[in-house]
């Protein structure tokens, strides 16, 4: 009866994305898994029996960039994989992937199951999927909209670890002391990642740090440096509570706003890596990805390869050709994720031309406080032509006023107008948007070009 | 002249952009020529009663909250109450603002004392709310400014209602409000000002935030006639939210 009710699912969920194409709806990808789950709410535990096994994923910032960079590895090693596209992390997400995915008859083609999920619905997903690997890459405050509170996911996050088996392998950052904490309600194996390196570190935590307590005991947090916001090296003097022994790090750090030059290493072995995208976040997400292909047995010169091939993940660090000029896209979404692009592409001394955008959608969070908290006075004497749009572009135009820069070229709430004034210079722009911004910036992007062009590079 | 800030619990009180507030402080300060002075308090640390003009309290988890309430109430909560009564301005927004009343009721637990500068009380809700807020200004502040609203986001469970001796700082026009029951949304008394309007605060309610530096600065200095800055992209921003949410009071 059950495998009646799921096909029943399946055929009514892949009749409803047929209409959604044929009469060309937009936003309606999570649509057919919404209805799956509403016919069959075991729709997702069924589908992911049918797997040999999954991957979860999550955290606040790098899931994206990360689960495709596993995909990559995966590929590399001739495992096919299904993989949900960003943007459709919640369990509907999910369903609506295995819906386009599977045949007629329920047939799932891909063998691994690779999931990026949103931080608040991983327990859940945790217990219905049981996945052979989970991985948690960092816990920073964002959409608190949304959340409420920073601790609020860290407490859930808790439940999930909890509901994973004791055959499961927990991948956990190191570096960032809410993830860390997660080992002590593990029966899962536990592997630490993180970097090594004493030329990345800071001494001062940042403005926006969330975890300056200890997760156990609560007393404060002592931080020796962190390498990003507040993640470093850290210690409790009250329960004795610090940054874990790693499994895999990097070291012999470089990086730029183009590529990243490091070692992976773990206990005898060595890889250089030379990854096509910069920032020091990514390279933290490639060794994560790097520490899943080993946990699967997966050969280190091939993980080494996928990783040395891998190219942007939509919106993050693209790039577009317009005429002879690139437009470089760069998410920014949250206070620590804008202040590490901040970082990665102003370390050079010669200024950029900028484009900034602010959205206040649901999926950007209404709550536009958090550019108080982004670390902007760094972008100051270092933007040659400045463009501020989105919805809430005045928002933004008065932080930046107040974090001291010279008056923009233009404030506007019509991306088509700041899409033209970044043509009309004939100069490589850096396009900063938050999520929904980065799709209106995209899609009047392919008006103005033509989709040809658009898809050139 | 200078303006002497006190940023409380900086590093712990800071989660929903509110430093901003700070930011705010101190360039309009600077741009008319005062010379603000800043200074952080945290955990284990004295507050001076004699040193600020004014005070800047923000919002935090319930995490830092507790460890807050339990700083304030060894020695802070007593030198605060010292530097009011000698006419410093403390501005405090949502968990600051929790912390400046009788106290925190939790759903569980023991409560969390305030500093009882402000005659309300906050109890923990069922229901959080998260939203943009705008409010009309209570008249007798004497706000001047281009609109007579303040505008921002809230986003708190806990529900404040206000006692005798507290003054609701403005109506609610759109959002909960102090209790989402009463309309009212933030308090003042005396010198002391509350609300849950992140957003950040000041930058975007201008006549808001010279208000309280003017305030701020007649403890040392008497009355000053502020001189007028450029504001159009503060009243933008401003406009921008009374646009969507209460077009009514932007003709007014």
């Amino acid at each position: 009866m059950s495998k009646v009710r799921w096909l029943v699912a399946l055929w009514i969920a892949k009749l409803i994305r047929r209409i959604i194409k044929i009469f060309n709806f937009s936003g309606g990808t999570a649509l057919p898994g919404l209805i799956a789950l509403k016919i069959d709410a075991n729709f997702v535990i069924q589908a992911a029996k049918k797997l040999d096994y999954s991957i979860i994923i999550t955290g606040t910032n790098g899931k994206t960039t990360t689960s495709r960079m596993i995909s990559e590895i995966l590929s590399k090693d001739s495992i096919k994989v299904l993989h949900n596209r960003a943007g459709s992390n919640l369990k509907r997400g999910i369903a609506s992937t295995i819906t386009e995915k599977a045949g007629f008859f329920g047939k799932l083609p891909q063998a691994v199951g690779l999931w990026e999920v949103d931080e608040a619905v991983m327990p859940e997903l945790v217990l219905e999927i049981q996945p052979k690997i989970l991985i948690v890459l960092n816990l920073f405050r964002d959409q608190l909209d949304r959340y409420g509170e920073v601790e609020t996911i860290r407490k859930k996050w808790q439940k999930g670890v909890e509901n994973l088996s004791q055959d499961s392998t927990l991948v956990l950052n190191a570096l960032d002391p809410s993830v860390a904490s997660l080992e002590k309600n593990a029966k899962a194996k536990v592997i630490s990642f993180g970097l090594s390196d004493l030329n990345q570190l800071q001494t001062q935590v940042a403005r926006a740090a969330d975890q300056i307590f200890c997760p156990m005991c609560l007393q404060k947090l002592d931080y020796e440096k962190v390498y990003l916001s507040h993640a470093g090296i850290y210690q409790c003097i009250k329960c004795g509570f610090k940054t874990p022994v790693l499994d895999f790090w990097a070291e012999n750090i470089s990086f730029s706003a183009m590529s990243s030059h490091f070692t992976i290493k773990r206990q005898s072995l060595e890889k250089n890596i030379n990854l096509q995208i910069g920032g020091l976040y990514n390279i933290l997400n490639a060794v994560a990805a790097f520490s899943v292909g080993k946990i699967l047995n997966i050969d280190s010169d091939k993980i080494k390869e996928a990783l040395n091939g891998f190219e942007a993940a939509f919106g993050r660090m693209e790039k577009i050709k317009v005429g002879n000029n690139f437009i470089y896209f760069y998410l920014i979404k949250n206070p620590t994720g804008a202040n590490e692009v901040i970082r990665t592409l102003f370390k050079d001394p010669e200024s950029k031309n900028v484009l900034l955008a602010l959205n206040d959608k649901i999926a950007d969070g209404t709550d536009v406080s958090w550019i108080w908290d982004v670390e902007f006075e760094k972008l100051v004497g270092k933007t040659e032509k400045l463009i501020i749009t989105g919805i809430r572009a005045y928002d933004l135009a008065l932080r930046l006023k107040y974090a001291g820069l010279d008056k923009p070229n233009l404030i506007t709430t019509d991306f088509k107008k700041a899409i033209k004034e970044t043509f009309v210079l004939k100069k490589d722009f850096y396009y900063l948007p938050t999520y929904t911004a980065m799709l209106d910036l995209r899609s009047k992007l392919t008006k103005t070009l033509g989709k040809k062009q658009f898809w050139e590079e | 002249m200078e303006l002497r800030i006190v940023h409380l619990y900086y590093n712990l009180m800071n989660t929903y952009g509110d430093d901003g507030n700070v930011i705010c402080l101190k360039k309009r300060a600077l741009w008319r020529g005062i010379e603000p002075k800043i200074k952080g308090v945290t955990l284990g640390d004295q507050i001076d009663p004699d040193w600020a003009d004014i005070y800047f309290f923000g919002g935090g988890q319930d995490k830092q909250q507790i460890a807050v309430s339990k700083d304030l109430v060894k020695v802070n909560s007593k030198l605060l109450k010292e530097t009011a009564r000698g006419g410093a301005v403390i501005f405090s927004i949502c968990g600051g603002y929790q912390l400046l009343g009788h106290y925190y009721k939790p759903h569980q637990g023991p409560e969390l004392k305030g500093v009882g500068l402000i005659d309300v009380t906050t109890l923990a809700g069922s229901r959080r709310m998260i939203q943009n807020v705008v409010l009309a200004i209570n008249p007798l502040l004497e706000i001047a400014g281009k609109h007579k609203t303040l505008v921002g986001f809230e986003n708190h469970s806990g529900k404040t209602f206000l006692g005798r001796d507290a003054t609701p700082l403005g109506e609610v026009i759109l959002g909960g409000g102090n209790n989402g029951e009463d309309k009212t949304e933030g308090a003042f008394q005396g010198n002391v000002f509350g609300c849950y309007l992140h957003g950040s605060c000041l930058p975007k309610n201008p006549h808001f935030a010279d208000f309280l530096i003017q305030k701020a600065l007649k403890r040392r200095y008497g009355i000053i006639e502020l001189k007028n800055l450029d504001d159009d992209l503060e009243w933008q921003a401003h406009e921008a939210i009374l646009e969507k949410f209460a077009p009514n009071y932007l003709r007014e």
